[in-house]
């Protein structure tokens, strides 16, 4: 079924929309308490992150079961190992000079932070570092590429097991992570 | 003088939830999921190739994207950033959040503040379009469709963020 | 006993959330043999340990790949002599033939019907890193020389028009490209999200 280009776009709206109203909701607006994460005050992106990505793979696994959504005709992410890894590591040192990620950066600019316009800027100074670097990263940027593949290929086992797994292993990983909360809450408060 | 009481965040998981509810969505109706740096990446090319056409072309980087876009605005993630930043705004607005400042940690100024928070970005975005995407596209996304490479890109992100924790602990407290 | 950090409200919530998603995974695992998720895999390498040994197997869609954009490798195939001059995989030599394939690759790929610790120690001989053909003929009769585009996971226009170029290349065709959904979803850009 064809759908027409501007109730995508439209439908595009309105996602952009409900995801900036929850990530301001959750508090991402805010680098500090975002930034909380690393420092184990305040495990809200871990919490937030995991139960979205459970919640819409357990979805996606039941539509597709149903038939209502076509799993080989979605769009998986490639994946290649080596940038995933370093590029992760660098990501992850940013986020915490900033306190920010690139879309919550947007819902924290439009709540007014000025910080995060700083963010912006960098951001963009970033994109246009990597356009001119890009020739000579020619190499390292499509090494140990293995594909669109999932996870359940990948492992060899089923699709709905490992499902069950990582549901599974998230709901201890949520637990844990109340734990580590509280008594990190504790000896700060 | 009244000062409008914030309300309290949502319940971390309830977001969670709803987020996953929408990449659901996503993935039906459009067949691939949420993006945030992909829009920066486009934004950028458009406008550097309103004003440079030629430098733009010569990046491959930013050529990619205009020969495979007409407009941005006919582009499925910057509508959907524009919406983000729209529903942060009304977000912010209807729960008190809404305040000029800028957010950093007691000990360190203003101005060391946004040079940190201008270097990260830099490194950020520079990280993202090594990985393929930043923390909404590949994190959420790709998690949800179980691409080893999100899981990857989701533990380096912790694993380098709590190493340089420590070090940078005069920025938050 | 400690003040509770949370207010008892927020913990409901949570424990019907964690309770959902248990039975959701549970319902998951239990459906989950009727989901069909081997479709051809293109994962390229795979390696194995068959009776203790260790064994490199690459698959048939990543070795027509490497054929198709003339990477140098040495092709080795082990089956019987009849059934090499019947149809081998273009570029094989037999194992047994006299004319010695051309050292310098770094890549042997050995294929044939006798198990695979058998034919790595027959290919083991030759110069360069052992890799046994996954599925062996049967796998590259039905993933590149007759693809069932039913099965293939393809995920836009492009990588379609790939896999039926590749198999025209080897001299075969398609299967079932009239059944094929072709309004597949592509994204127009799909270098970054």
């Amino acid at each position: 079924m064809e759908i027409p280009e501007i109730y995508l776009l439209l439908f595009a709206l309105l996602t952009g929309i409900a995801f900036g109203i929850f990530l301001e909701k959750a508090g991402f607006g805010n680098a500090r308490k975002l930034v909380e994460q690393f420092y184990f005050t305040d495990m809200r992106m871990f919490k937030v992150l995991f139960s979205a990505i459970v919640t819409a793979m357990a979805g996606i696994y039941w539509l597709s079961y149903l038939g209502w959504l076509d799993i080989t005709q979605i769009y998986i992410n490639g994946t290649y190992i080596w940038p995933q890894v370093i590029g992760g590591v660098i990501f992850g040192v940013g986020f915490v000079m900033t306190g920010l990620c690139p879309g919550t950066a947007c819902v924290s600019v439009f709540t007014g932070k000025l910080d995060a316009l700083a963010v912006f800027a960098g951001m963009f100074a970033g994109l246009i570092l990597f356009a001119e670097l890009e020739p000579m990263l020619e190499g390292i940027l499509s090494y140990s590429s293995i594909g669109d593949i999932s996870l359940y290929e990948l492992f060899n086992v089923e699709y709905g097991i490992l499902t069950f797994v990582i549901i599974l292993i998230a709901l201890a990983a949520f637990w844990f992570v109340g734990k580590v909360e509280e008594r990190i809450g504790k000896k700060a408060a | 003088m009244k000062t409008k009481q914030a309300y309290p965040y949502w319940n971390p998981y309830i977001v969670g939830v709803g987020l996953g509810i929408l990449i659901i969505l996503s993935f039906v109706v459009t067949g691939r999921g949420l993006g945030a740096i992909g829009a920066f990446n486009g934004l950028l090319a458009s406008a550097i190739h309103a004003i440079a056409p030629d430098y733009a072309m010569s990046k491959a980087a930013f050529s990619n994207y205009l020969s495979g876009v007409e407009h941005p605005l006919r582009d499925w993630v910057v509508i959907e950033i524009v919406g983000v930043c729209i529903g942060g705004l009304i977000s912010g607005v209807v729960s008190g959040r809404f305040k000029f400042e800028v957010l950093k940690g007691p000990r360190i100024s203003n101005v060391t503040r946004l040079i940190v928070a201008f270097s990260g970005g830099v490194l950020m975005a520079f990280a993202a379009k090594f990985t393929r995407g930043c923390t909404s596209g590949l994190a959420l996304s790709g998690g949800s469709v179980m691409s080893p490479g999100a899981w990857l890109f989701m533990i380096s992100v912790f694993i380098g963020g709590y190493s340089v924790a420590f070090l940078m602990r005069k920025l938050w407290n | 006993m400690a003040k509770k950090q949370h207010n008892p409200e927020p913990m409901k919530t949570n424990h019907i959330f964690a309770i959902l998603a248990i039975l959701a995974g549970i319902f998951a695992a239990f459906t989950s043999h009727s989901m069909k998720n081997n479709l051809y895999p293109t994962w390229k390498f795979e390696k194995a340990r068959v009776d203790g040994e260790k064994v490199r197997y690459i698959s048939a869609n990543h070795l027509a790949n490497l054929l198709y954009q003339k990477q140098s490798l040495t092709l080795l195939d082990a089956r019987p002599w009849k059934d090499y001059d019947n149809y081998h995989i273009p570029t094989a030599l037999h194992l047994d033939a006299d004319q010695k394939p051309e050292g310098g690759k770094d890549m042997v790929v050995v294929y044939g019907s006798a198990e695979e610790k058998e034919l790595y120690r027959m290919a083991n001989s030759q110069p360069g890193k052992v890799y046994v053909l996954q599925g062996g003929m049967e796998a590259w009769y039905s993933m590149v020389l007759f693809p069932d585009m039913l099965q293939y996971r393809v995920r836009n226009s492009d990588q379609l028009m790939f896999i039926l170029r590749r198999s025209g290349f080897f001299g075969g065709e398609a299967q079932n490209t009239q059944l094929l959904n072709l309004n597949v979803r592509e994204s127009r850009y799909r270098e970054g999200c």
